[in-house]
Parts: C-alpha cells; structure tokens; sequence
C-alpha cells in the first residue's frame, strides 16, 4: 500500500514537473494566416522549422484559415479574450481593432525590411498615428477572366466593356450559348465584396464623410437595379450556394463564360483545365466596366496585413517570426507558392532575378501584367473602401460581418423587394447598429 | 466451572482528526459539496452571467459595459423583424425535423425489429449517420446538392426531368434541405431509444391482438405505439430542444452567405449578433429568451402529454 501510493505520487509529481519543463521550455507562437493551399502550407511549413532551428525554444503553431472564414473567427477570438498571437486579415479589420486598442505597432518588422523597399501602396494601408498596424503579407487584385473561345462563339469582343450596359450585353450574348455569362460566389464576404466594388464603380460610396451609411443614394440603387438584372439574365440560377471554389470550376468546365477572380486561379485551371490552358484559352481584362453614374471603376486591392495583438502570448517572438518570414531567401520562397496572386510587398524581391526566374510569371504574363497595370494606374482599394478615407471609420469591420449588405442584396434578389425599400431597411439596420456601437457621429 | 465472559463492546477508536472533528450529521453535505460546486460552476454561474449581460450594453471585445435594464428586451419584442423572423424560422426547423426524425425513426426501428437475414449488419449501418462528423455530413450534401456537379441534380437529368426546376441551395428550398440533412443526421437517435423498448414488448400482446382480428396497422395502433410512447415522450423532448438550438447543421451549410437569411434561425440569429455584431449585452438577450422559450415548450409538453407511466 505504501508502496504503491509513493509510486503513484512519484508518478504525479514527475509528470507535473515535465510539463512545467515543457511549458516553461517552449515559447508557442500562434499564427492564422489565409493561405490554406497545399503549395503555401507546406512553405510555411519550411520557414517555420527553419525560423524554430535558429531560435531553441520558441515553436510556431500555424493555422490556415479561408477567408471567407476569418473575420467571425478572429470576432469570435477576441470576445472569447484568446486571439492568436499574430493573423492576417482584412485592412478594415486592422483599422477597427488599432482603434479599440487590441494590437500592438509592427514598426520594428518595418524597420528590418527597410521602409524605403515598401511599396507606398502597401505602406499607406496600415501606417496611422505614427506607427504601422499591420503589414501586407503580399498584394494583388481583382478582375474578370473569361473563355476567349466562349467569347468566339458568342462573337463577343475581347475588348473590356467600358460600361455596365456594354457588359450586360456581352454577358446576355454568352448567356445565349446555353452557359451562364457570370460566376458569382454566394458566400457574404464574396457579396460585400460585389458591393462596394460596383458601388465604388457607379461614383458611390458606402459611408460620408461623417460615417453615416450612403445605401439609399442612388449609385447603390442603381447597383441593386444592376444586380437584379445580371442575376435574371446571365447568372448561374443557383449562385447564391455556389463557393468562391466553384467560380473558378464553372468557368474551367464550361458552365459560365465569365468569373470575377484572383490570380490564384491559374492553379486550379493548371490542375482541372489544362488543355483549356494549353490552348490559350483563358483571358484577363485589365480594367472593369463603370456604371450609368460613375466615371471610374474600383476593385478590389488584396492587401491582407499581418498584425499583431496586444493579448498575444509572445509578442516580442512573434515580430522575430515575421522579420525572419519578410527575409528576402523566405519571401521570396513564400511569393512563389501563388506568384500568379502574389505581389510582393518589397521592391528589392520584385526586382531580383530570383524572384522573376519563376516560370509561371512568364506562362500567365497576361494575367500578372494586367493586375500589375490596375494596382500602377487604377488605384485599387482594399475590401469594403470605396475610397481610402474610409479607412479611418472604426466601425467596417460590424458592419462587414453583420449581414446587413448581403440581406440587402438578397432582398432585392430573391425576395423581390424594390431596391428603394431593400436599401432604406439596410440602411436603418447600419445606421442602428453604429449608434449601438457608438460610433454615431451625424 | 468455566467461566464465560462476555465480550465487551469495542469501544470505537477516535479518529485522527487535527482540530474539531465535523460533527457526523454535516459528512454528507461536506462530501455532495464538489458535486454542487461543480454544477454552480459549471451550469448555473453561465446561466445567471448570460442573464445579467442581457441588462447591458457590450462590445463584444472591448471592456466596457453599460447597464441599460431591459432595453435589449424592449428592442428585441418591439423593434426587431429578424427577431421574429428567427424564432419562426426555428420553429419550423424544430418542428419540421423532429417530425421527420419521427417518422424515418420510428418506421426504421419497427422493420430493424423484424426477423431477417443480415439484420445486425443493417442495425449498425443504421446508426451511421448519426457518428459522422457534423462538418464531413455537411460537405458530403454540399456536393450532392450542387447545381452544377451534384449528384441529385444530375438524377434529375437521368429522369429526364429540369435540373434547375428544383435547386436545393436556393432560397426557397434551403429550409427544406437542411430540414432533411437533419433528419437524416438524427434520425438513427429515434432509432435506438424505439428499437429498444420495442424489443421488450410482450409478444403476447401481439398474439392476443391477432386472436382478436386485429392487422397490422391496429396492432400497431393498439399495442406498438401505446407501448412505446413512454420512450417517445422523452424522445420528441430531447429531440425538440436539440433541434431548436441547432447550430452547426444550419451554419456549416449556409453560414454567413446570402443563403443565411432564409435559414437564420434563433441561434444563428444569436450567433450573428453576439460574434458579427459584436453587441454581447442583445446577444445574450437573445440567449435568455430561446432558454425562456424552451422551458415554456418544456412546461407545456409536461401539462400536455405527461402521464404516470411516461416517467
């Protein structure tokens, strides 16, 4: 008996002892990032045992995480009080929590890199009261791919449509051969997205100069009025269900014409359409169409920071783990795993020869070229800005992820409500939620 | 002459305490004490925080709470379409998939109670949606049900039938499915709970019944479901309550996409507000409420339905 209750004890206190070694041994640095594809994972995978071997001690956990995803996930993280210690996402998501005070500044990581080989684009994104917030994992943007032999068939031109009638023609011609024109994705961060891009393209915007939500002017009304139309006449009927994912499988298999889509893309059409690709097939249009009220068109600048929270477990490790991840050798390797989607941040990478030496920059020219053209002369926005003041209003991030855009869309669409009507209830619901949150300032 | 001694009463032996001994009538509270801490801690703590949150303002992630009593209430009942809309649409959910999970339940346990060849084989495949994971019965009907590779809308085109005349994934139907997703999800609950008792009925009282005349269908009506409704009082209880606070089923299929609104049913509505809006005091207003709620449904199901033998 007393044998036994020694042993036990030994056995106890042995196991609390190693695991106090074991917890007291190892840093753990939690990453979400939003890159779960095989090709980045695995090079994340790389830099991280490489960046563990360098540094006895500390271990980084990563955890891809889609996009459409992170932002109630990251919500969810931080009202539970457990953010991970470093994330990417969206730079409406920077801005909302460096207002409330949850993330600490990334100047240093700046400094290691060198704030003159910085991209002013990326720069201006998350420097505000005198630091950095965040820090672009890399950029790119959005634009319309199509099948140049649909097009054909159609006898469509290649030429981009200049305006939304020009493209609702085109797209009714396409939709005539028995496919759909357009592929929409259906989740809400895919429709938020349409919204403010199409919003933005028709001279609007979402928000005034003092915040109040603008969606009963006319340019979202008549971006509703588009959208009823495009989906009566050249969606695919059940595209509300349909995932970013089956965008890109509906073009590359024949069910639509048209997709609005990311560089990421010539990997899936790589793998699922490859004689599609070998015969030249697919096409990039370098700019958007504008609506009946706008006279410039805005997309979407990718642009996902890193940032680092003020509840993160080992701050200073984990701004040793991006100043080691922004290394040129790492970077480069990084930018590498989706170089079609990836733009590096950092002048000195875009310019090396290492970095130029990947064949897939060469094979899909036209699609790197043309993202290259609208983030020099088109001035991209990042997600949910219609301009780039809207950058300061603290509140985006709620009203991104309330639902209240998409039911707004899908009042119009699918409950047969009148723009005007959907629009004022989307409109009174932001305008409650704001004041809720406390950010009323009309 | 012997003589016999009788064996004195041992007297007990103290027992080593340090300072006062508990006296012996207060040893059973002492030691149910950790049980009832731990249901404080674990059930009741929760309960009564979600309930003093509800009085007040919060952000989600920011420190600061502001009491306003019951104006998160006073909202909710006067000014809040999607809060009504939400409990409606639960209501459907709940009802129409325990009734659905009845039928296929209860019709499954009464063949899986017959005699045939390959029946323990055909009882375990039966349990087998109920052990899939969630997430993995979600993506599986994803696919099945996609309009462009799915594989019920290809059966369409085998019958020769207009694949886009019924989409599963629109608005219109997406209650629908995911009413039937459930069902097929939990029905094998129904299943084990029914199969069971059914297994202990008398078969006497199927022979007596026979004697009598009676067919199947009265001897299921006289003799099966009398038997069996002890189980299925417990059962439409549970299986209601589950099904009215489903979450995950709803969210994996439609989560935040513009599907959402057709499905948003009371704890999606509150999973949106508390984590998309970030407003934790009206979040767990909402909670309060679907726990009001469900024991209102309890109490009135106990007034309704209970007798003697169900418990």
């Amino acid at each position: 008996m007393y044998f036994r209750s020694t042993l036990t004890g030994a056995l106890a206190a042995a196991s609390i002892a190693g695991f106090a070694a074991t917890a007291s041994a190892e840093k753990v640095v939690t990453i979400w990032h939003t890159e779960p594809n095989p090709r980045t994972v695995a090079v994340m995978k790389e830099i991280i045992a490489e960046f563990e071997a360098a540094n006895p001690g500390v271990k980084i956990s990563q955890e891809p995480i889609p996009w459409g995803d992170l932002d109630t996930k990251l919500q969810a993280a931080l009202a539970a009080g457990a953010p991970p210690d470093l994330s990417h996402g969206q730079a409406y998501v920077e801005r909302s929590l460096s207002a409330k005070g949850l993330l600490l500044p990334l100047d240093e990581v700046v400094e290691s890199i060198g704030e003159d080989d910085i991209y002013d684009v990326v720069k201006k994104l998350n420097y505000h009261d005198g630091h950095y917030w965040g820090l672009a994992h890399a950029i790119g943007t959005d634009l319309i791919v199509y099948r140049k032999d649909y097009y054909k068939e159609a006898g469509v031109s290649e030429e981009p449509p200049k305006t939304w009638d020009e493209w609702l023609d085109n797209l009714k011609k396409l939709s005539a051969q028995g496919r759909a024109g357009l592929s929409l994705a259906g989740p809400g961060f895919f429709l938020n997205e349409e919204v403010y891009m199409w919003t933005g393209s028709n001279g609007g915007r979402l928000f005034d100069e003092q915040g109040r939500p603008t969606f009963t002017e006319k340019p979202v009304l008549e971006m509703l009025e588009f959208w009823k139309e495009l989906d009566e006449c050249c969606l695919p009927k059940g595209w509300l269900s349909h995932t970013y994912a089956d965008t890109f499988a509906n073009l590359a298999t024949g069910n639509a014409a048209e997709i609005l889509g990311w560089g990421r893309g010539a990997y899936e059409f790589e793998k699922y359409a490859a004689e599609v690709v070998e015969a030249g097939n697919f096409g990039v249009h370098p700019a958007k169409p504008v609506g009946p009220s706008g006279d410039k068109f805005v997309t979407q600048l990718d642009c996902e920071p890193w940032m680092l929270f003020k509840d993160a477990k080992h701050p200073e490790e984990a701004k040793e783990f991006l100043k080691f991840f922004y290394r040129a050798d790492n970077y480069t390797k990084y930018i590498h795993t989706v170089p079609t989607h990836f733009f590096p941040i950092r002048k000195s990478v875009r310019q090396s020869a290492e970095y130029q030496s990947h064949p897939y920059l060469e094979k899909w020219a036209f699609w790197v070229d043309a993202q290259e053209n609208v983030i020099a002369n088109y001035d991209p926005k990042p997600l949910m800005m219609t301009e780039w003041d809207d950058l300061q209003l603290p509140f985006i991030q709620e009203v991104a992820t309330s639902g209240i855009l998409i039911d707004m869309v899908t009042d119009v669409l699918r409950r047969g409500k009148d723009p005007k009507d959907a629009a004022q209830r989307a409109q009174d619901r932001a305008e409650k939620l704001i004041t809720q949150l406390g950010y009323k300032k009309w | 002459m012997s003589t016999t001694t009788v064996p004195q009463a041992r007297e007990r032996a103290p027992l080593p305490t340090q300072g006062r001994r508990i006296p012996e009538q207060y040893w059973g509270y002492v030691l149910l004490a950790p049980a009832v801490l731990l249901v404080l801690g674990l059930i009741l703590y929760p309960v009564a925080y979600s309930f003093w949150l509800s009085f007040h303002s919060k952000h989600a992630f920011l420190p600061i709470e502001t009491f306003i009593g019951f104006e998160n209430y006073i909202e909710l009942f006067t000014n809040s379409e999607d809060f009504w809309r939400s409990i409606e649409l639960g209501a459907i959910y709940a009802f129409g998939s325990v009734g659905l999970q009845l039928i296929v339940g209860v019709s499954a346990a009464l063949l899986l109670n017959q005699t045939f060849v390959g029946r323990t084989f055909i009882r375990g495949v039966t349990l087998f949606p109920y052990m899939v994971p969630t997430v993995v019965v979600v993506i599986l009907f994803r696919w099945l049900f996609n309009d462009a590779y799915g594989f019920f809308p290809y059966a369409l085109d085998l019958l020769g039938l207009d694949r886009d005349a019924f989409l599963w994934m629109e608005p219109e139907h997406v209650m629908l499915t995911v009413i039937l997703i459930s069902t097929w999800t939990f029905f094998p609950f129904v299943v084990i709970g029914t199969l069971a008792r059914l297994q202990t009925i008398d078969p006497e009282l199927y022979a007596a019944a026979k004697v009598d005349g009676a067919g199947v269908f009265r001897r299921f009506i006289h003799v099966t479901l009398p038997q069996i409704s002890s189980v299925l009082f417990v059962i439409v209880l549970l299986r209601f309550i589950f099904m009215f606070t489903k979450f995950d089923v709803i969210w994996l299929l439609t989560g935040a996409s513009g599907l959402g609104y057709f499905v948003r049913t009371l704890p999606i509505y509150t999973f949106v507000v508390t984590f998309n809006q970030l407003q934790v005091g009206a979040g767990a207003a909402l909670s309060v409420i679907m726990f009001m709620l469900l024991a209102g449904f309890a109490y009135v199901y106990f007034k309704l339905f209970r007798r003697e033998e169900n418990l």
